[in-house]
């Protein structure tokens, strides 16, 4: 718990620091520091995440399973725009309402994961887009936000 | 003499794992390739004249019905055509009608005598399935009665309120029974029945029977048992129980049964069926004894069980006949642990029921030792059918491939 409060603190500071555009090359460098143990640390705790809420389905390397459940690594979803990648992990596809609608293309549905907290979907999407997708961090704040559009 | 000559060339490498057949079966049997590429096969069925007709999930060219022919009779079916603007998983023969189950309706084809192809539009059966995913393959059969079975199988994995969603409690009733989770029956001739209102229901409790199999007036069929029991409930379930639970069961319905789905699982260890978690179970308390049906035979957890098969043949030495093959996908889901199944496996029967274990009859068709992903399979085992001749017709999901299992040893 710990960890994680520290993670949206770091979060918050290098995205402060980022819009401002300043500083010295020092204060640069530490700030990215901070940027990549605050990303590190989401990455560890998303990867948790993951093995526990997802894999089943998604396997143990992102790659899916034909026709059942879609491939992470390569998904243009998960490298594609936060606000919509977190919406779709709130809602699920192909359930009751609020889930979205089913391609088709999959057997299988994914449900909701309004029952993970703000910081767990933050880490478990920065987990994934990272290792599977090699794109940048989803914030808790993201999530929050996009959570009362859906609720 | 020219045919034995091949046949027996090929029983020399037909054992051979990984050469020529890519699959292993017990001595005395010989595996050969007769098509490779016919397209993503679901269920088959062969034809009196020897003809092999291949249900695909997806249109080969627009069509979704691959119909295999060996028009010089060497054992090699070089002629295919496809046919039928559908896609799905059932298909089955009753003289010269191809039915076809899609996954929202089940539709016919005439199709004539001397004709490798239906002919026409396809007419439309019943209709009305939920359109609901999940489970939402219909499996067919004709039965000796004449009538036609499907499993509709329940767009769920437990019923539970908040779709597998942990510690979501199950809904009782679950509402589900009411149109999916059982075997419905309905009048093979008549057109346009509506699903559930003209049909009736044989059997409930059956989460996704995609194996059925009509035969001596009882249905027997294997069910996908539930799935994520750790993740759903990781109190009471460790991952490696998942792997292990629940076991797939075979049933021998008959009218009326109730398999026990979403309120129970059978644990094959225990040998005993299950309180699910959803309904109050704790990994530990029994169902209600006497409520529901018995299995006739506990399989390997998420093993897929996609279709099974009575030997009627007399090819076959006298082991095998009136015994049962079903068909194993192969499992997805039971990481940490290794995947599982991706085979084909044989249970002696006598007077309907099981007499044995049930054994591994052929294997070897995910190519691999260690499988973590179906994707790593070669091939994956999904339908089953009997030639007229009492050979063994397996198909691939994968690669759309389509073994012949004859016998050429002895009779011991």
């Amino acid at each position: 718990m710990l960890v994680l409060c520290a993670c949206g603190r770091d979060d918050t500071d290098a995205t402060t620091t980022s819009s401002a555009q300043t500083g010295t090359t020092a204060q640069t460098h530490t700030q990215t520091q901070a940027e990549a143990e605050a990303s590190s640390a989401s990455f560890v705790n998303g990867q948790a995440v993951y093995v526990q809420s997802c894999l089943l389905c998604h396997q143990h390397d992102g790659g899916g399973v034909p026709n059942m459940q879609p491939a992470l690594v390569g998904s243009e979803i998960v490298a594609g725009n936060a606000e919509a990648l977190i919406e779709l992990t709130l809602r699920g596809i192909g359930g009751t309402p609020p889930s979205l609608p089913a391609s088709g293309e999959y057997a299988m549905v994914m449900p909701g994961a309004m029952h993970l907290t703000d910081q767990q979907i933050a880490d478990l999407l920065t987990y994934i887009r990272q290792e599977y997708d090699n794109v940048g961090p989803v914030s808790a704040k993201e999530v929050a936000a996009v959570r009362a559009e859906v609720e | 003499m020219f045919a034995t000559t091949l046949l027996l060339a090929a029983a020399a490498v037909g054992c051979q794992p990984g050469e020529n057949t890519g699959i292993t079966v017990p001595e005395g049997f010989t595996a050969t390739v007769i098509h490779e590429g016919v397209g993503s096969a679901r269920h088959m069925v062969v034809r009196n004249n020897g003809d092999i007709y291949v249900a695909l999930r997806q249109r080969q060219n627009g069509f979704g019905i691959a119909c295999l022919r060996d028009a010089d009779g060497d054992g090699s079916y070089e002629t295919v055509e496809y046919a039928g603007k559908v896609q799905g998983t059932g298909i089955a023969l009753d003289e010269n009608w191809l039915y076809f189950g899609e996954d929202f309706r089940v539709v016919r084809f005439e199709l004539p005598e001397d004709s490798l192809t239906p002919v026409g539009d396809p007419e439309v059966i019943v209709l009305g399935f939920a359109e609901e995913g999940q489970h939402a393959a219909k499996s067919i059969d004709i039965g000796d009665d004449g009538k036609l079975y499907i499993n509709c199988g329940a767009p769920a994995n437990a019923c539970q309120i908040k779709m597998r969603t942990p510690g979501s409690p199950g809904m009782e009733p679950c509402p589900i029974l009411e149109y999916a989770g059982g075997i419905w029956v309905y009048d093979a001739d008549k057109p346009n029945q509506q699903h559930t209102r003209d049909g009736v229901r044989y059997a409930t409790g059956l989460r996704n029977c995609v194996a059925i199999d009509q035969h001596d007036g009882a249905v027997y069929a294997v069910m996908h048992g539930r799935d994520q029991l750790d993740s759903l409930f990781p109190d009471l379930y460790t991952p490696e129980q998942n792997a292990d639970l629940p076991a797939e069961e075979m049933f021998r319905l008959e009218q009326g049964n109730d398999g026990g789905w979403p309120y129970t699982y059978y644990d094959g260890g225990r040998d005993e069926r299950m309180l699910a978690p959803e309904y109050g179970g704790d990994g530990k308390t029994p169902a209600e004894k006497g409520k529901y049906t018995e299995p006739i035979q506990a399989f390997p957890a998420h093993w897929a069980p996609n279709a099974v098969l009575i030997y009627e043949g007399e090819q076959f030495p006298e082991w095998y006949r009136g015994g049962v093959f079903v068909a194993f996908h192969g499992s997805w889901n039971r990481a940490p642990e290794m995947q599982a199944g991706y085979n084909v496996t044989f249970t002696p029967f006598e007077d309907g029921l099981p007499s044995g274990a049930f054994e591994v009859f052929a294997d070897g068709f995910a190519g691999v030792d260690e499988i973590r992903s179906p994707r790593q399979a070669e091939h994956r085992p999904m339908g089953l059918a009997q030639g007229p001749d009492g050979s063994l017709f397996i198909c691939d999901s994968v690669k759309g491939t389509v073994w012949r299992i004859t016998h050429t040893g002895g009779d011991e």
